[in-house]
């Protein structure tokens, strides 16, 4: 586990973050409804240029149109190829791999526009897109065109990460120190364990009538910033000490309690803010635990 | 004077398949790569005959450039310090830049690098806006399908990689 304390303040705005991400995403999808087909203004493009023909894409419309009629698979054909062009507004994939042949500082920019999920997605899209947006990506790739002019800066993923969250995020604090964009996103985001890899059911803390419970609880999962961990409330009883038992410890020096981060648990492992503590003298008996050497 | 007569100065491009076409300066010079070139020449010795080539560039995405500059050509340009106030904006297009777009997508991914390489920032916005917005809300297979993008991880690591960014998925 992490040596250092964290900022507290981070936490602050950080739980509700799941829930609202998903409305998000939600709320925006009927938003490109009104884009239709019509690939119109590419029609009058002369023969020299070598994009499809508008030929081609006449076949492509009608292989569109003709396998949308072909019975039980209908249903799905049409909700796809809607889809696509409800998002896109042009419907034709391109013949290229486009990852390739377009510059990596182009790629760079796009990614800079789209929102810190769909980031997620693109990582999972192929080697290229993964080491423009991991800092610890493994893959060692010639980006294509490296060498062509371009009016654009190259960017770190930290960059690209940091203009995603500023421009859908604005409320989201940056990064806690020493950690990545991306670091930080796994954490207050992720909703399995990542000792057990349990998964729960993240809103099921947060209708607790006590309200000042962060989680995880006894059945959820839960990011706990003081360690750096998101973990499920057996796991992190598990991989935590308590400060009596390190004090009685004969093993380890007490002395290290002082300056090991601390959280606040209760008897059912949800964790208390310490300023919540405070306010409310507690007839659960808050437990102080402190990360200790087995995480 | 000079001033309006620079403004209505004619400038002579052509494309890398040599269509030559016509432009008045002050559109030309939404470009950034051009306006600087033409300040340090001063534009005089341009015409029909000796026209400023416009390398990796074809006609028909340098007639859709020029297109998109005479639109634009009485806009305000834009300060570097402006970023943060044009980010705030993120993917909201202004309709006409979205009708502007609809092309196939090859046509669009050419009209991005021209507009990289001629220094059209707001053009390059417009267009990288528009890509983002294929994007959102897409699993990785279909950004693959819709960018023709080969998957080229091995089985484990896709694994651990859909593992590793399971925060992401079905947001």
């Amino acid at each position: 586990m992490d040596g250092l304390p964290q900022r507290p303040e981070a936490d602050a705005s950080l739980p509700s973050l799941q829930k609202l991400d998903k409305e998000r995403v939600l709320s925006k999808k009927p938003k490109h409804a009104r884009h239709s087909l019509a690939p119109s203004a590419a029609g009058s493009i002369s023969s020299t240029m070598v994009h499809p023909s508008a030929a081609d894409r006449k076949r492509k419309q009608t292989a569109i149109s003709a396998s949308s009629e072909d019975g039980a698979a209908k249903r799905v054909k049409i909700a796809s190829t809607d889809r696509d062009l409800v998002v896109t507004g042009t419907a034709q994939p391109s013949r290229y791999d486009m990852s390739q042949h377009v510059l990596a500082e182009v790629w760079q920019h796009i990614f800079s526009f789209v929102p810190p999920c769909s980031l997620g997605n693109l990582m999972c899209v192929n080697r290229l897109f993964h080491r423009y947006l991991d800092p610890a990506s493994p893959f060692k790739l010639s980006a294509p065109g490296s060498d062509l002019p371009s009016s654009l800066p190259k960017q770190s993923p930290n960059t690209i990460w940091r203009a995603s969250r500023r421009s859908h995020w604005p409320s989201m604090p940056s990064p806690l120190s020493g950690r990545s964009e991306l670091d930080m996103w796994r954490l207050a985001c992720s909703r399995s364990c990542q000792f057990c890899g349990c998964r729960a059911d993240e809103t099921d803390y947060a209708g607790d009538p006590l309200r000042w419970s962060r989680g995880p609880g006894n059945d959820t999962v839960s990011p706990v910033f003081q360690f750096f961990v998101a973990s499920c409330g057996q796991c992190l009883a598990k991989n935590s000490i308590k400060e009596v038992d390190l004090l009685l410890s004969p093993s380890k020096p007490s002395f290290i309690a002082a300056g090991a981060p601390t959280v606040f648990m209760t008897a059912d492992l949800n964790v208390r803010a310490f300023k919540q503590n405070l306010e409310t003298p507690s007839d659960l008996a808050p437990q102080l635990l402190k990360n200790g050497s087995k995480a | 004077m000079a001033e309006a007569k620079a403004a209505s100065q004619k400038i002579w491009l052509v494309s890398n398949d040599n269509a030559t076409m016509e432009v008045d300066r002050c559109v030309v010079e939404r470009s950034m790569l051009l306006k600087n070139m033409l300040e340090d020449l001063g534009g005089a010795d341009i015409s029909p005959e000796n026209p400023i080539p416009i390398p990796n560039v074809n006609e028909a995405v340098l007639r859709k450039v020029v297109e998109w500059c005479e639109h634009h050509r009485n806009d305000p340009v834009t300060a570097p310090d402006d970023e943060s106030d044009a980010r705030k904006k993120t993917t909201d297009i202004e309709e006409w830049d979205q009708k502007f777009m609809q092309v196939d997508q090859e046509m669009l991914f050419e009209i991005i690098l021209a507009s990289n390489f001629l220094d059209i920032k707001p053009l390059l916005d417009v267009g990288c806006k528009t890509v983002a917005n294929m994007i959102k809300g897409k699993s990785p297979e279909e950004i693959r399908k819709t960018f023709n993008i080969t998957n080229d991880f091995s089985a484990e690591e896709e694994e651990q990689i859909r593992r590793e960014n399971e925060w992401a998925e079905d947001r």
